[in-house]
């Protein structure tokens, strides 16, 4: 069976453009939680979030793909560029129908569309612009990618909220499996606008809470919901090659799906990991960490802390959740999980947890605290869970030696 | 005179298409289709939005479209300004 393996990862995060520049933040423990400083906050019940800063658009993307596109692509664009350039692809040089683009994404072009209907009630109709109808749906971010690189293999935009970016990558490697020969896939997101930010309020998990060190406590006693956030990450992903240099290989994937509230019968998420492991040909033991989804919402928290108990015994696996310091970031939160992870299993080093003093009652997990812990890691294992219902999981594995 | 000029019409499209200088609208390509030029359909459907907010004119969707050349575009955008009159 083909491997799928990480040639090139692309950052744009709360934490840092670039990878490193993410990295180190996230090492240092250091959140990049705040006030929201796009627009004027101060009014709304939620005001805290991991914005990307730094991040300048008329550098980072083409003036002639500006207009036609939200910032969650703009991001995107520039973590790909990122990626193809870590991974030495050059798309120019590569047949076009054996590249292809699977991303994520969740809010769409929801920044861009509240312009749009600002003009129309101030200019009516003839005040839309024409790129309303591709700047805001989800596929844009892939659509676009696909065009500027000439990727034109089967494309696909997934859009499964929080798990999208385990999801796209999960179909990126059966593209690899089945003989693609290169995959751009992860995921971003960019929601924070007033319009965004009231849909995400309306789903009743944002935390109110002003406290920036405290307000995203996962797991935590205080967990009060999370704290939301934009940016993401982008991967290359390629068949494994001998001798060429990969941050590690996609072992297994498993996606499952909960019963509906009220139905009396247990979430699914516990599945999603055994699954992904028996994927992956290996066992619990076997894995150094896991990356949470950390939704930091009360029963949302006790399910998962079950699930990883259930599945690795009690306090039988690390666990950690670096979103503490960006926030929950939507289709981009597990790809940049991912690309964090990886970086784990490169260094051995597995990033903090900030936030959270004193876990639930209850809780057998063992959740790294605000100190990075250094241990040798082969296998990490990430965790997402979207709005509604969708569980994933992905095993990633170290094997350079190979 | 002409209302709408050569000039106008590479501001829309700038204005639209999002990189100043995208294709100079010059003395040569005015025969050229727009989207010979580098402006796709979704490009000259904006423009001709732009123009129809700016000038307070109503245009079919069908006015200008990617086969329009630059000669043509001005001239179909001033006889619509000249009938609305």
């Amino acid at each position: 069976m083909i491997a799928a393996a990480v040639t090139g990862i692309g950052v744009v995060a709360p934490t840092g453009t670039g990878l490193e520049e993410h990295w180190t933040q996230v090492l240092a423990g250091r959140s990049a939680i705040a006030p929201i400083q796009r627009f004027e906050a101060s009014g709304y019940p939620v005001t805290l979030a991991g914005e990307v800063t730094g991040f300048v658009t008329e550098r980072a993307v083409p003036g002639r793909l500006v207009p036609q596109t939200d910032r969650w692509t703009h991001l995107g664009l520039a973590a790909v560029d990122q990626a193809l350039r870590d991974a030495k692809v050059v798309p120019a040089e590569m047949p076009e129908y054996e590249m292809a683009v699977v991303t994520a994404s969740s809010s769409g072009g929801t920044e861009f569309g509240q312009r749009e209907i600002q003009s129309l009630w101030r200019n009516g109709p003839t005040g839309v612009g024409a790129y309303q109808s591709i700047a805001w749906f989800y596929a844009a971010t892939t659509g676009q990618v696909s065009i500027r690189h000439g990727m034109r293999a089967a494309c696909a935009a997934i859009a499964t909220e929080q798990a999208g970016g385990l999801d796209a990558i999960g179909q990126a490697r059966r593209i690899i499996r089945s003989g693609g020969r290169l995959v751009v896939t992860g995921g971003t997101d960019a929601s924070l606008c007033p319009y965004g930010l009231v849909a995400q309020i309306s789903n009743g998990r944002l935390s109110t809470s002003s406290d920036v060190e405290g307000a995203y406590a996962p797991f935590g006693a205080d967990a009060s919901g999370y704290v939301p956030g934009e940016g993401g990450a982008m991967f290359v992903l390629e068949p494994v090659r001998r001798g060429a240099r990969r941050y590690g290989v996609i072992a297994g994937y498993a996606a499952t799906f909960d019963p509906p509230p009220g139905s009396g019968r247990a979430s699914r998420l516990a599945a999603a990991l055994e699954n992904a492991l028996g994927d992956a040909d290996l066992t619990p033991a076997d894995v150094d960490v896991v990356f949470a989804d950390a939704a930091g919402v009360m029963d949302l928290d006790r399910t998962e802390a079950a699930a990883i108990a259930k599945v690795f015994g009690p306090y039988g696996v690390p666990v950690t959740a670096p979103k503490t310091m960006t926030g929950r970031l939507y289709a981009g939160g597990a790809a940049l999980d991912l690309a964090t992870a990886l970086l784990s299993l490169r260094d051995n080093v597995i990033p903090p947890t900030t936030g959270v003093d004193r876990l639930a009652d209850g809780y057998r997990i063992d959740l790294v605290g605000r100190r990075p812990r250094e241990v040798p890691l082969r296998v990490a294992v990430v965790v997402a869970r979207g709005f509604g219902g969708f569980n994933a999981a992905l095993v990633v594995r170290n094997d350079t030696e190979q | 005179m002409d209302k709408f000029t050569y000039d106008d019409l590479h501001r829309v499209l700038t204005e639209s298409a999002g990189e100043a200088g995208l294709v100079v609208l010059g003395q040569d390509n005015r025969d050229v289709p727009l989207g010979d030029l580098g402006y796709d359909s979704l490009a000259v459907l904006d423009a001709l939005g732009r123009v129809s907010r700016q000038y307070d004119v109503v245009f079919d969707d069908n006015d200008l479209t990617v086969m329009s050349t630059p000669r043509t575009a001005v001239r179909d955008i001033n006889s619509r300004l000249s009938a609305e009159v």
